[in-house]
């Protein structure tokens, strides 16, 4: 396969448009390595997360980062993205390098926005180790034809929380899954998941 | 001086913008999301809002459809294409099927969409609540509180004085039981199109800063009583006189010097193709 260098404007274009599909069809799975294999920058961290920062922040934007080697990519996608970090409690985007005990953490401190502007709750950036690996679940709600069984890339524990934060809707965050494949699927707040067994997965 | 533009006319930081807010209202459906409307080479009110989605949606891969009030070829519709089709050099189709993004005025078209698509429609007045509430303030906390007593006030006294709900457009819905939307002035007979549809559906309010979104297969229900239900427009068993289609929203049309009446497919490229 040929790469094409990466593009600030039509790179960004195509991968914001896989996004926004992976938005509008929660749970769907959108192959992302077109995009991500072109970037030039190598940050330490999982290029497809750094293009996401490279669709999504800006100046006129806040993040932050969790997990492994959080500090060097925050200071090195502040530096690529020219967004200003902040604390995850005020940032809107929350980008995680893993899936442990960091990514429980943000969904506690996650913006949810306010009843009058929920638009303000964050989105949270997690990778995961396999996209299809994880608690089966029942999905349904906007951008889903029928219910549908399939698997969530968290752990029961984690959809519990995940729950809970965002049972009052419209207050909530939306979370962003990649994995090392470099592929993204999407959780918009909207959709509602029931378990259907309560396992949980070690990560 | 280089007197390049950029691709599809916006900086890349205003698209960034502009899809922040996209998202955030597809994960909200219904929910007017601000955001910081740009100058526009267009006039307010002529689709700035329906065109600064278009332009930090298109990408070198889509086929754009442009439709004002269901026509391809009317003055709105081919002054935006013209302006898209310069700044990016996409292909540009009047068939519903071929297009990967639509930016319509006022109609649905006839032709069902697809998951494939995106309908962008234009928007001049975002706010269901406007009529009966000038507050942006108050209007937002109606919408938190989700107080909508005024939204059917206003139909009740539609049916007090005409008998009937009496928009002609622009009826508003109710979008996956939570928000209650104004559908951009579509016809009546185009509200049923949203509920469920498989394409995502953006719409934009330029003046007004505001982008809301329908996404794929929601919910949306068209306000009204359970004993004065939501009806669409009844064209009375006419037919279009050029492709005999009935079903379809019609335009009525009228010859002075001799009073006849006679109906047309409003959806000018659906006419075209079922035309003998």
């Amino acid at each position: 396969m040929s790469i094409t260098p990466f593009d600030p404007v039509h790179t960004v274009q195509s991968a914001f448009r896989k996004f926004l599909s992976s938005w509008a069809f929660p749970g769907r799975i959108f192959d992302m390595c077109a995009e991500s294999q072109t970037l030039p920058e190598d940050l330490g961290l999982q290029p497809i997360l750094v293009l996401a920062g490279r669709v999504l922040l800006d100046t006129e934007t806040t993040f932050c980062v969790r997990g492994a080697g959080a500090e060097q990519a925050q200071n090195q996608l502040s530096r690529l993205c020219y967004a200003p970090a902040k604390p995850a409690s005020e940032a809107m985007f929350l980008f995680c390098t893993e899936a442990g005990p960091a990514l429980d953490g943000l969904f506690l401190e996650a913006r949810v926005g306010t009843l009058e502007n929920p638009h303000e709750g964050a989105t949270v950036l997690a990778m995961v180790p396999d996209l299809e690996t994880g608690l089966v679940c029942r999905w349904e709600g906007p951008g889903l034809a029928s219910p549908r069984v399939q698997t969530l890339p968290l752990t029961f524990a984690q959809w519990e929380v995940r729950n809970r934060v965002n049972q009052e809707f419209p207050l909530g965050f939306d979370l962003m899954f990649f994995d090392a494949r470099q592929r993204v699927m999407t959780l918009p707040r909207t959709t509602r998941l029931t378990p259907l067994e309560e396992t949980s997965w070690p990560m | 001086m280089n007197h390049t533009t950029h691709f599809a006319f916006f900086d890349e930081g205003s698209k960034r913008e502009i899809r922040r807010a996209i998202l955030k209202a597809v994960a909200i459906p219904g929910y007017q999301v601000p955001f910081a409307s740009r100058e526009m080479p267009i006039a307010r009110g002529w689709g700035t809002g329906g065109l600064q989605l278009t332009l930090s949606l298109v990408g070198l891969n889509d086929t754009l459809k442009v439709i004002d009030q269901g026509a391809d070829d009317s003055v709105n519709a081919v002054s935006i294409k013209a302006l898209v089709g310069a700044s990016t050099g996409i292909a540009m189709t009047d068939q519903t099927s071929q297009a990967t993004l639509i930016q319509s005025r006022h109609r649905i078209p006839e032709v069902p969409l697809t998951e494939n698509q995106i309908l962008v429609l234009q928007v001049p007045m975002p706010e269901p609540l406007r009529p009966i509430e000038a507050s942006e303030q108050v209007t937002k906390r109606l919408h938190a509180e989700k107080e909508y007593s005024g939204a059917y006030l206003s139909l009740f006294e539609d049916i007090l004085r005409y008998g009937t709900m009496a928009a002609g457009a622009d009826h508003p819905v109710m979008v996956e039981g939570r928000y209650v939307m104004a559908p951009s002035p579509i016809p009546r007979f185009d509200n049923p199109k949203l509920d469920k549809n498989p394409a995502l559906i953006l719409l934009g309010a330029g003046r007004e800063k505001k982008i809301y979104a329908v996404p794929p297969y929601t919910q949306v229900k068209s306000l009204d009583f359970e004993d004065h239900p939501f009806r669409v427009e009844d064209f009375g068993g006419a037919h279009c006189s050029l492709c005999g289609t009935q079903g379809v929203f019609l335009d009525e049309l009228y010859d002075p010097t001799t009073g006849r009446t006679w109906h047309q497919c409003n959806d000018t490229s659906f006419c075209g193709r079922n035309a003998p």
